[in-house]
């Protein structure tokens, strides 16, 4: 028996295509909706890993920063300033020290306050005295 | 009827659709074995280490830090142990010797907290089997300094002396639990998770009330005097009269925390200065008149004859001299023992205990430090016979020497004893202050006109008595010498002496307190005039050039 052919009357086959194309466009649309999320996944595990780049860079400026305290601390250790300035520079401590306080009224203005060159000088020689007086020692004097 | 299911493009269709669904099911609702398995290879919990808070002086000079640092271990599964000469002069011996041969198990540690350059030339070799994860060592960049008083920790971070102990709750974080990502080769990526915090650090801070450059200076003087009078143990404090913050505290010996050998010489744990109890002497003697002079036992007029020597119940007491008649000033300028008898003879010994408590004897202080003694004050009922004309003259009472530089600190600053105390901020993580330290007063000791001239009267001990080697032109340095018998069973111990200086200056208007105390001088010389007060004086003359 010869299988027969439908033929459809031309209305019935554009409306037939018409579905066909409908599903394909919705399966293609769903299809690249989903692909479009596997977009985003792959450029947020990319992102992550910049993340996680970026907190290794964190993790070692913050060890950098922890071992610059460290030596920072070391530098600033009055014990090591102290035998630098011995061994390095050859600084001594003075045996013969005395200690002259002055008080805030009889402190020299600093210049440009208007105080005249004479004053001034006065001052100066009886603040050497006062230092010779109180240390012997003449070299005390600039 | 249209053969649509004939149609390609229909099974284009049912196939799409199968797909979709497929995917969907696989991705939302995957089957718990391939849930649980996805997991284990992509998911890992590691352990990480925080490091601890920081110790800071008043300056934020860091006096203790944490430093990065790197652990090794092996997988003896992993290990070729022929490769262990490689790592000979990197990590100690006894472990070198242990990964040369065969081991069992699957872990076995080679070296802990291992610093750079060291722990990078471990790492470069890399050796399979060799792994290493990352902790924080603790370090105290000043070595000795301070040493004491910070304290120090042990292998896992936790603090077993000193600040570190007391504060550990504070400065110590525990390790943290994150939850890392691996990728397709293993490599961990650190993820952002809501609640997980990206940061690992501990900006946790206990800021001290020490300052660095007088801590130096205190250090320094006192193991010069330590070193040339051959003492067996030191003391220094260094204090603001006014307020009880401690600027200084040395003890010596002392020890390296750096340095866990150091630990092992004797006594150099100890911390002198508040878990010392020693007999203070004539040290005492200022804190006892001032009281007599409040309660109107004695006045400034008052004349006393001594002769030398006094007998009391059944024991003499001794000066150096027959001082002749004398007031309440020279017998301390002087620091006259038999004048201190003769002033307190009618003394109540339960007025003179409640005063001494008062002052802060026999009970701790309270300072943030762990490791205070109380001292040793007897029960007024028990002054039995010589025991309060002792007592007058710094013998039968055991104090610490922060004991003794407060309540002459109450001299100082117009009779108000004041609670010592060596921090003045904490800060936890995150910025928030915990704890902030302050002035307090603990009681009223003297009257405003007693201490002053009891200033007057320890001015002139410097000027022309007992104290004179303390002296500091320019300074007006007020103080009060101590030689001190060392008691033992029995009695005293012959040739034992604990000579001490305490004095504040400028005695007008006093800045800072400073005691100085010798245990046991072997050189020969152990008078507290000959041995503390030159120490006292060098660190006097070095502060106030940087002050």
């Amino acid at each position: 028996m010869i299988a027969e052919t439908l033929h459809l009357p031309f209305e019935e086959k554009k409306q037939i295509k018409g579905r066909g194309s409908t599903c394909i466009l919705l399966c293609a649309g769903v299809a690249s909706l989903l692909m479009g999320l596997v977009a985003l996944r792959l450029y947020s595990l990319d992102l992550e890993y910049k993340l996680a780049d970026i907190q290794r860079q964190i993790v070692i400026r913050e060890e950098e920063q922890a071992r610059l305290e460290k030596d920072l601390a070391g530098l600033l250790n009055p014990t090591r300033v102290y035998s630098y300035a011995r061994s390095e520079l050859g600084m001594k401590a003075s045996a013969n020290i005395g200690i002259v306080k002055v008080s805030p009224s009889e402190r020299p203005m600093m210049a440009g306050n208007g105080e005249t060159g004479a004053e001034t000088g006065r001052f100066r020689r009886a603040l050497v005295w006062l230092v010779d007086s109180v240390t012997g020692k003449a070299s005390a004097r600039q | 009827m249209i053969r649509l299911r004939k149609s390609p493009w229909f099974l284009l269709f049912f196939f799409i659709v199968v797909l979709i669904f497929r995917l969907y099911s696989l991705q939302m609702d995957p089957d718990p074995r391939v849930r649980s398995q996805a997991g284990s290879q992509y998911w890992a919990r590691l352990r990480v280490t925080t490091p601890r808070g920081y110790i800071r002086d008043r300056n934020g000079i860091s006096l203790a830090i944490s430093t990065p640092s790197v652990s090794f271990f092996i997988d003896p599964t992993l290990w070729e142990p022929a490769n262990a000469p490689l790592l000979q002069d990197l990590i100690p011996r006894s472990r070198f010797e242990r990964i040369s041969g065969k081991i069992d198990g699957r872990y076995f540690l080679i070296a802990r907290k291992i610093d750079p350059p060291v722990s990078d030339k471990i790492a470069n070799l890399k050796l399979p089997g060799l792994f290493w994860v990352k902790e924080t060592k603790r370090i105290y960049p000043q070595g000795n300094t301070l040493s004491h008083v910070l304290g120090f920790c042990d292998i896992d971070d936790r603090g077993l002396a000193g600040s570190e102990l007391y504060w550990d709750s504070v400065l110590y974080a525990p390790p943290e639990g994150r939850i890392i990502a691996k990728d397709a080769r293993g490599n961990f990526v650190d993820i952002a998770i809501p609640g997980q915090s990206l940061a690992v650090d501990n900006d946790s801070t206990v800021q001290l009330t020490i300052d660095s450059r007088l801590q130096h200076i205190l250090e320094r003087r006192l193991r010069e005097g330590f070193v040339s009078y051959k003492a067996e143990w030191a003391a220094g404090i260094l204090l603001e009269p006014s307020t009880g913050r401690i600027l200084g505290m040395a003890s010596l010996p002392d020890f390296d925390p750096n340095d866990r050998n150091t630990f092992l010489a004797k006594e150099s744990l100890r911390n002198n200065v508040i878990s010392r109890v020693f007999e203070p002497g004539s040290t005492l003697k200022p804190i006892i008149m001032g009281n007599l002079i409040d309660n109107g036992e004695v006045s400034k007029q008052t004349s006393i004859n001594c002769q030398g020597r006094i007998k009391v119940a059944d024991v003499t007491i001794h000066d150096i001299k027959s001082h002749g008649r004398m007031d309440p000033s020279s017998i301390i300028s002087d620091s006259c023992n038999v004048g201190m008898v003769i002033s307190v003879r009618n003394s109540d010994p339960f007025q003179t205990y409640s005063f001494l408590k008062r002052c802060g004897f026999g009970d701790p202080s309270g300072i943030e430090i762990p490791g205070e003694e109380s001292g040793l004050l007897i029960p007024p009922s028990q002054w039995r016979g010589s025991v309060p004309a002792t007592i007058s003259i710094g013998h039968g009472i055991g104090v610490t020497p922060l004991q003794l530089a407060v309540a002459t600190g109450a001299l100082a600053n117009g009779g108000k004893v004041m609670k010592p105390y060596i921090v003045s901020e904490i800060r936890s993580r995150g910025g928030s202050i915990q704890y902030r330290g302050k002035p307090v007063t603990v009681s009223e000791a003297f009257s405003e006109k007693t201490s002053k001239w009891m200033v007057e009267a320890m001015r002139a001990a410097v000027e022309k008595g007992t104290g004179r080697s303390a002296e500091v032109p320019g300074s007006s340095v007020a103080g009060k010498t101590g030689t001190a018998q060392v008691p033992g069973s029995g009695g005293y111990q012959k040739g034992d002496y604990t000579p001490s200086f305490v004095g504040f200056w400028p005695s007008y208007s006093p800045r800072y307190l400073l005691l100085v105390v010798i245990g046991n001088p072997r050189s020969g010389d152990f008078l507290g005039g000959k041995v503390a007060a030159p120490v006292f004086r060098n660190i006097v003359l070095d502060i106030e050039q940087i002050s």
